[in-house]
């Protein structure tokens, strides 16, 4: 069995101590370890009752879920999985013991890449996943073959439970924690001083364009998990005309809905998106019908809108000026997508920027990252691997 | 129409309605001119009007505002300069406060005080006042300051205020054969439950008054418990435990009808009395038409002549009965931003 619901405090320690001593079972070539875990993966990506059950806990239209899976499981093929287990230089370097991760509940592919990085590492991993969100997950680990199928559990319990998050830690080496500054911090607190808190904390994408030419581009790029990804675009930061640049962009996320349309938003966003486009409606401009908005504002402290498929557009006059309007995101910039310009043009303005390490990427990439991303500027690996300098 | 007609005209609704009696043609049919003047008077309105007015939703209905704009823009007709106050937002995630800017007072007091004489002190014309908020001094941009201080002279035999908190000089006050009437937000109710030791024994036609949510609190409590926690601290039945709903891009509040129905006899639902001169109207949050369950609460105040009379709340209510509606949960239980709660800031 791999999936434990409301197991109490014990027995997760219990669990954890077990995982810890399967990790030399999981020793193999590189090979061997991607091919099995990306032909597990592949059984994933034609199960339609999986699509369904996705649907119905993620609040996304299925056609949307099997985008997302698609988009997801194609990127971790067996020569990725290789070339990512290859590309570290294992001289000096072992996998720990026991991994923990604890999941955001904002886009369900996050666990895909999660789950398998430590296996393909040869690292066993326990996942805290809310039984609300944990589909996805659960299939996952269900259809590894041996070794890896007793080498992942997925357990739920709530997010304040600390006694239960203590036990999940325990054995833990490392503990990637998706979520909140709030579910950080509680994390953070809970962990014994020999488990590395690494912390991938809530964000949002931004759009970089130059023209309206690729306005169409950026359309999937909000439309992608009903904008609720840490790489989701909130608002398109354009050099030249803006109201023209949302016109397109109106136009390219109408065809989109036909295809794959909005999933039902919860009261309290269908709530704050009321606020978000009635305040676009009276200090700008807004283009809207029930499944999404774009938005046109400049010179008011308007906020980013709550997602869902709500952008704002804002004009600016250069690459530079474009630079002063993201700087104060900080780490919680996750994204930038870019438009009629090389996206290395841009990489190369962050240094000049403390603090932002986002991903770089062509506009309608955005939430289709490499499975070898280095999230938050931080290698794959990192904290799965422990390397003992001997010099 | 004019600015001061549409005063004038206000005034004698809430005048003639302050009694609890309703007229609901005379109040659409002002909400109506009052719109109407504010939407070629109000920069912000007059684009929302242009955007939303008549053609998508509530198009028999003038367009409300979100109160969100009174954060990011001055919502107004008049000119900063003839200000004689501005009541502004506790404040939001994003820093940023709303402002509610006044060229007269007159409608605001009126309202205050015909919607507290109905509901709040219906029994007494005074009684001695412990008010637990700032005075009027320390926070000059709050209106619940404001309005507390109208009520000590409107309401009250003496006022004592106590802010900051302090157990001992609450154990003074409330140590009295009076009946007192204890006003002040909810946070300082909580902050009481949790620093209070003894339990008190308000004198017969003692009361509670207790307003605002827990926005930017680490603790808050459901209504229910908290009406109990308040009933037992003090020693007054549950009916003399009053809520006011109120916020600062609204004129006139909202109270619980339990004192009053207690006081006449009659044993009603808890609900919030809607003023014969404000009009309060579950909306669905995405067509904004009406709708006949829960919904997100637009509220139309006639008293706001200078700034917006239409308004879009996000807090969700019921309307309970022709005169009253449930709150079901203020807007900040919400959370607005999924992933990119903590850089709403940022991006502003």
């Amino acid at each position: 069995m791999s999936v434990y619901r409301d197991s109490p405090a014990t027995r997760l320690e219990a669990l954890g101590g077990r995982l810890r001593e399967l990790g030399p079972a999981l020793s193999m070539p590189p090979v061997r370890a991607a091919r099995s875990l990306a032909a597990s993966l592949a059984r994933l990506r034609h199960d339609g009752a999986l699509v369904e059950r996705i649907a119905l806990s993620a609040g996304l239209h299925p056609t949307m879920v099997r985008w997302g899976l698609e988009s997801t499981l194609e990127t971790a093929t067996e020569d990725v999985l290789t070339r990512l287990a290859d590309s570290v230089s294992w001289g000096g370097a072992s996998p720990t013991r026991m991994a923990a991760v604890i999941l955001a509940g904002n886009v369900f592919t996050a666990c895909v890449r999660a789950v398998v990085t430590p296996l393909l590492f040869g690292v066993p991993v326990m996942v805290r996943s809310s039984s609300r969100d944990d589909a996805l997950v659960q299939a996952l680990v269900t259809a590894l073959d041996p070794p890896f199928d007793e080498a992942a559990l997925v357990v739920s319990f709530p997010r304040d439970d600390v006694s239960r998050t203590r036990a999940l830690l325990r054995h833990a080496d490392t503990a990637h924690v998706y979520g909140s500054d709030d579910t950080i911090h509680d994390v953070r607190a809970a962990a014994p001083p020999h488990t590395l808190v690494v912390p991938h904390g809530h964000g949002l994408g931004v759009g970089f364009a130059v023209g309206a030419a690729d306005a169409h581009a950026f359309a999937l790029d909000v439309a992608a998990y009903d904008q609720r990804g840490c790489f989701s675009p909130h608002v398109v930061y354009v050099m030249g005309d803006a109201g023209a640049f949302a016109e397109a962009l109106f136009e390219a996320l109408e065809e989109i809905e036909i295809r794959m349309p909005r999933g039902p938003a919860p009261e309290h966003i269908l709530a704050a998106q009321m606020q978000w486009r009635g305040s676009v409606a009276a200090l700008g401009a807004l283009h809207e019908v029930p499944a999404f908005a774009v938005g046109v504002e400049q010179d008011t402290p308007l906020s980013a809108g709550p997602g869902w498929r709500n952008v704002l557009i804002r004009e600016v006059t250069d690459e530079v000026d474009f630079l002063d309007h993201i700087r104060p995101l900080g780490a919680h910039l996750k994204a930038i997508g870019v438009a009629g310009e090389d996206p290395t043009v841009v990489a190369r303005m962050l240094p000049y920027a403390p603090g932002l390490v986002p991903r770089v990427c062509r506009a309608g990439t955005m939430q289709m990252p490499p499975f070898d991303l280095h999230a938050e500027g931080l290698e794959p690996w990192h904290g799965l691997l422990r390397f003992v300098e001997t010099r | 129409m004019n600015g001061v007609i549409l005063r004038d005209r206000a005034r004698a609704l809430i005048e003639r309605l302050g009694d609890g009696s309703r007229d609901d043609e005379a109040r659409d049919s002002l909400i109506a001119d009052l719109a109407a003047f504010q939407s070629d008077e109000v920069r912000p309105y007059e684009r929302l009007t242009r955007a939303r007015g008549g053609t998508w939703a509530m198009a028999s209905w003038p367009p409300a505002l979100p109160t969100d704009v009174f954060r990011l823009a001055r919502v107004a007709v008049h000119d900063e300069s003839e200000d004689v106050r501005v009541f502004r937002t506790s404040g939001t995630t994003s820093g940023a406060r709303g402002a509610h800017p006044f060229r007269d007072l007159s409608l605001y007091d009126l309202a205050a005080e015909r919607c507290a004489r109905h509901m709040l002190f219906p029994d007494r014309e005074r009684m001695r006042l412990v008010v637990l908020a700032p005075t009027e001094d320390d926070a000059p941009d709050s209106s619940l300051s404001y309005m507390l201080a109208r009520f000590g002279e409107w309401f009250g035999t003496d006022t004592t205020h106590i802010w900051p908190l302090d157990v001992a000089a609450l154990s003074d006050a409330l140590d009295t054969q009076e009946p007192v009437a204890l006003l002040g937000t909810s946070f300082a109710f909580v902050h009481l439950e949790d620093s209070l030791e003894r339990r008190f024994e308000l004198a017969p036609g003692g009361r509670v008054m207790q307003t605002g949510g827990f926005k930017g609190r680490s603790r808050t409590l459901d209504p229910q418990e908290m009406r109990t926690a308040i009933t037992e601290r003090f020693g007054i039945p549950e009916t003399h435990v009053v809520a006011e709903y109120g916020m600062t891009e609204l004129s006139s509040q909202f109270y619980e009808t339990t004192l009053r129905d207690a006081w006449r006899g009659e044993a009603s639902p808890r609900r919030l009395w809607t003023p014969g001169w404000t009009r309060v109207t579950p909306v669905d949050s995405q067509t904004l038409e009406a709708c006949d369950g829960a919904g997100i609460l637009r509220i139309d105040d006639t008293a706001n002549v200078d700034s917006v009379v239409c308004l879009q709340t996000s807090d969700r209510g019921i309307r309970a009965t022709p005169d009253g509606f449930q709150l079901l949960g203020r807007s900040e239980d919400a959370v607005p931003r999924g992933c990119s709660l903590a850089v709403e800031e940022a991006l502003g």
